[in-house]
């Protein structure tokens, strides 16, 4: 997992408010090479959260990045030094083996391979409950295939605070 | 100026979408406008298209899939003596730069629904000696390439469309298709299948739709094996996918079978990142929106492979509570995933592409439509952010087809959109359980033929002589 990835995933378990950054727990941390693109890391940086890249790269082992964000005209600029740096960090530094923390909760999303686990636990998720408004506002048991298909296209999202 | 651009007899409906964004792409500013042949159907290979350069033609032929040639017409008609008055009026001052002595040239003759003998083909390039050529001719890399083009009325049609009358082109050639990428490509030798893996020409037309080219970042959220990044990433864009199923995208088949092995095998740069999640409940950061150049994909119709969203099948019913794993189980636990219907996991798409997708990015994605008889109006999904451009039919059996749609994002995400949407969603819902109620798109496509009886008493008495014009099944 990169750099540029976790700079755009947050913890959505219901409830958190928080979720970004997550603290990365590297195990496993290794170097592959990738064309330089400047054009691509030019579009990219305006949406970079600087701080979190910055913190993200010093648990992965790179130093180098500049604490405050640059300004545009070092951005711009033909110098390529500061692009080299970016580059570096966001797209040539893996985490394979590790796992990725919820700064609010301390839930740990593993990332094993390279990919992240950013999957929910049921009782993590924001639960819809199926309500058939044809026969009234109870929920309905299932009977047929038929009553399950035209129930989850029925569901309506009501935040419920299903315990 | 106008091209006379000649397609591939394939799948017609893609075929200008296709040229219109890599038009877009290449720099046309103007809205490209498009004109039939005298006498020709709409399905005809042949058409006229308007563009500013011939460097924007050139570009588009070499990059299209289905474009064979772009080429300057010098003259047309319907017999040769029209040929030749309609190429003798057109101005030398546009000939001549390619006649010159110091100059290649070569005359290529091509038929379409015919075939001619060398004797033909040499004794049609021989009545052209009203051309002022004064170069030497080079057959194998001349500077410059002509090409006699005849279509006659296809009464043994071989399945082209219906011509009135034969047709006569001659034409200087500015730009000409690379299909070589498609042999190369080709799923046939590709390391890493899945079932729903895209083909290659799919892919790559699918890539030229959304624009795809260096610096622009990707988008597949259902990427699977990851065969539409591929062709995404073959012109130049860094790609990124997302999929439910962590077998597929972490996994694959083994340390060389996999993903990342199917990027290693073209020498492609690999995606930037992989990812497991569900579209439905997505990690994004809050801040996070307009990051994505385009987004390709092909989400799960439900007929060969079914979507699916976290919950699972009885806390989606509401029979069970949402359940807590405890602590010693967690780092393992796989969490159960429920049914996702097309519906709603084409809403949460349109969500996603409207919050992360920068203005004018597009969203290239397909469809499935049952082809019903009574050929009711079919209605697509909509979203207020977006502008719906393109729309392209492929049959995939009498049962059902897919559709492309391309859209292009016009308003920027916010919450009133995101509001208006959501209403949208609901009525676009209401509207299909006409699919709902047949038990979904599956059933529909798996259900058992009724007419068996009739299929054979047909097929022993009755013999079609003739090859039935074919539209839209080539």
């Amino acid at each position: 997992m990169r750099l540029i990835t976790h700079n755009m995933l947050s913890c959505n378990i219901k409830g958190v408010k928080n979720g970004f950054p997550l603290k990365i727990e590297a195990e496993k941390v290794i170097e592959k090479e990738v064309d330089f693109n400047p054009d691509f890391l030019r579009h990219m940086f305006a949406k970079i959260e600087w701080k979190a890249l910055v913190e993200a790269a010093r648990s992965m082992g790179y130093a180098e990045l500049p604490e405050d964000s640059p300004d545009a005209t070092v951005i711009e600029s033909a110098d390529e030094t500061f692009l080299r740096k970016l580059h570096h960090a966001l797209l040539e530094l893996h985490l394979e083996e590790g796992a990725l923390v919820c700064p609010e909760t301390g839930r740990k999303f593993p990332v094993n391979k390279g990919i992240p686990n950013m999957l929910l636990h049921e009782d993590e998720v924001k639960q819809t409950v199926c309500i058939d408004l044809r026969k009234g506002n109870e929920p309905t048991r299932i009977r047929s295939p038929k009553d399950r298909v035209l129930m989850q296209d029925v569901c309506i999202d009501l935040s419920l605070q299903v315990p | 100026m106008w091209f006379l651009c000649v397609f591939y007899h394939r799948l017609l409906d893609f075929r200008k979408p296709e040229v219109e964004a890599l038009a877009e792409l290449f720099g046309e500013d103007e809205s490209i406008q498009w004109r039939l042949p005298e006498h020709h159907h709409n399905d005809t290979p042949f058409h006229f298209v308007h563009l500013s350069s011939e460097e924007i033609a050139q570009n588009i032929a070499k990059r299209s899939i289905l474009v064979k040639g772009m080429y300057e017409l010098w003259g047309e008609g319907t017999c040769y003596e029209e040929l030749k008055d309609s190429i003798q009026s057109f101005p030398d001052s546009r000939k001549l730069p390619f006649l010159t002595s110091d100059s290649t040239f070569r005359i290529s003759v091509e038929t379409f629904g015919k075939a001619l003998t060398f004797d033909e083909q040499k004794e049609r390039i021989h009545s052209l000696t009203y051309i002022p050529f004064e170069g030497k001719v080079n057959l194998k890399n001349p500077d410059h390439n002509f090409f006699l083009m005849e279509m006659d009325e296809s009464e043994e049609s071989n399945g082209l469309p219906p011509i009135v009358q034969r047709r006569i082109f001659f034409g200087r050639e500015v730009g000409f298709a690379d299909r070589k990428l498609l042999p190369t490509f080709q799923l046939k030798s590709r390391t890493y299948l899945g079932p729903t893996a895209m083909d290659a020409e799919m892919a790559f037309l699918m890539a030229n739709q959304a624009k795809a080219s260096s610096g622009k970042l990707v988008y597949d959220p259902f990427v699977g094996t990851g065969s539409i990044l591929v062709s995404a990433a073959r012109f130049g864009a860094m790609t990124m996918g997302a999929d439910i199923d962590i077998r597929v995208v972490r996994d694959g088949r083994g340390p060389d079978c996999n993903v990342w092995s199917n990027f290693k095998q073209y020498g492609l740069p690999a995606p930037v990142a992989l990812l497991r999640m569900d579209n439905n409940v997505p990690p994004w950061r809050s801040g996070l929106k307009e990051i994505f150049d385009a987004i390709i994909c092909d989400p799960p119709y439900g007929v060969r492979a079914g979507g699916r969203k976290s919950g699972g099948r009885k806390i989606l019913r509401g029979t069970v509570d949402p359940y807590t794993v405890p602590e010693d189980k967690r780092t393992g636990h796989i969490p159960s995933t429920g049914a996702y219907s097309l519906v709603e996991c084409v809403h949460d798409l349109l969500h996603l592409a409207a919050r992360m997708l920068v203005m004018k990015g597009r969203l290239v994605f397909f469809f499935p439509v049952l082809r019903d008889e009574s050929g009711s109006e079919v209605k697509f999904p909509e979203h207020p952010c977006f502008k719906l451009v393109a729309v392209s039919e492929q049959i995939l059996s009498s049962r059902y087809s897919r559709v492309l749609l391309t859209m292009v994002k016009v308003e920027p995400y916010s919450e009133e959109i995101e509001e208006a949407a959501r209403l949208m969603h609901l009525e676009f819902r209401e509207n299909h359980l006409k699919w709902l109620e047949e038990g979904n798109i599956h059933s529909s496509v798996f259900k058992p033929s009724t007419d068996s009886s009739q299929i054979q008493t047909e097929s022993k008495t009755f013999k079609d002589p003739k090859p039935k014009y074919r539209g839209k099944y080539v």
